[in-house]
């Protein structure tokens, strides 16, 4: 059984300025198992991908001013795994798999390319998505980071 | 505001020099004003180096295949420079290399 050796919990306003902040905490939380620049760059770029999903389509209901909260989850396991879950209380996707799809987004005006999920399906090892239209969406990431070997390069 | 693009004027050409995150909270800003000097400019080639952009998610992507569109307009070609390992492994998620009238160096 992997055992969690490590935990911290963000919650952060949905305003896109948070979307650095939530990468600079992935960057934080990681520097314990001292990831390659490669897997980090990777973990940071999902995370990216969920938190801006959040901000951009969980809460785009809500009235000009107002915002919503994004909750973030980090564990680090001792099999250099670490977890990070995304969630929000925003619209929710009706249809996940669809949203899933490469190229699929529901937003028009903006400049999107619903490459999101894809991202993050590219850059981690796997990833969960949970949603109640109404509720919420919960994105869990996970990755394995490769075993440490200090002498390299 | 800090700069965030660096614009060079050339003959044919219009060179933006990138030098920030590109992610959904920059985006917009750049994507103003990169289409504003393009289309005030009709350049044949746009130009856009990303040596120093640090970071970059799929709003990176949308913000490339953006201005491939709006260079396409003016049937203008877009020449991305400066991509880094990151950079390049994202866009090729998109199939960025498809588009008609984008060169990667
Ligand atoms: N947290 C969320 N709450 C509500 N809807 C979401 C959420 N995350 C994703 N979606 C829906 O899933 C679709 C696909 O998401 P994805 O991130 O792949 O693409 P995108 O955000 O539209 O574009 P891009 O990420 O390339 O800018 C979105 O257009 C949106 O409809
Ligand atoms: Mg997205």
């Amino acid at each position: 059984m992997k055992k969690i050796i490590n935990e911290m919990k963000v919650r952060l306003p949905s305003h896109s300025e948070n979307e650095a902040v939530a990468r600079t905490v992935v960057s934080a939380f990681s520097a314990l198992i001292d990831p390659t620049v490669e897997e980090l760059s990777d973990l940071r770029c999902a995370v990216s991908e969920a938190v801006t999903n959040c901000i951009v389509h969980a809460y785009r209901d809500l009235p000009e001013g107002e915002f919503g909260y994004i909750y973030i989850s980090l564990r680090l396991y001792d099999n250099r795994e670490i977890t990070v879950e995304i969630s929000d209380n925003g619209c929710g996707i009706e249809d996940i798999k669809r949203a899933r799809e490469p190229f699929f987004t529901t937003s028009e005006s903006d400049e999107r390319c619903g490459m999101g999920f894809l991202v993050m399906e590219s850059f981690t090892d796997r990833v969960s998505v949970k949603s109640k239209v109404g509720k919420g969406t919960s994105v869990l990431l996970r990755k394995i980071f490769s075993p440490h070997t200090s002498e390299e390069e | 505001m800090h700069q965030e693009v660096k614009i060079v004027r050339g003959e044919n050409t219009l060179e933006c020099i990138l030098s920030c995150e590109i992610d959904h909270h920059h985006a917009k800003t750049l994507r103003e004003r990169v289409d504003h000097a393009l289309f005030a400019d009709k350049p044949r080639v746009l130009i856009l180096d990303f040596s120093a952009v640090p970071f970059m998610d799929s709003s990176g992507i949308a913000f490339v295949l953006g201005r491939a569109s709006s260079a396409r307009t003016l049937g203008a070609e877009l020449h991305l420079r400066g991509l880094g390992r990151e950079n390049r492994r994202l866009l090729a998620l998109s199939e960025i290399e498809k588009q008609p009238n984008i060169t990667i160096e």
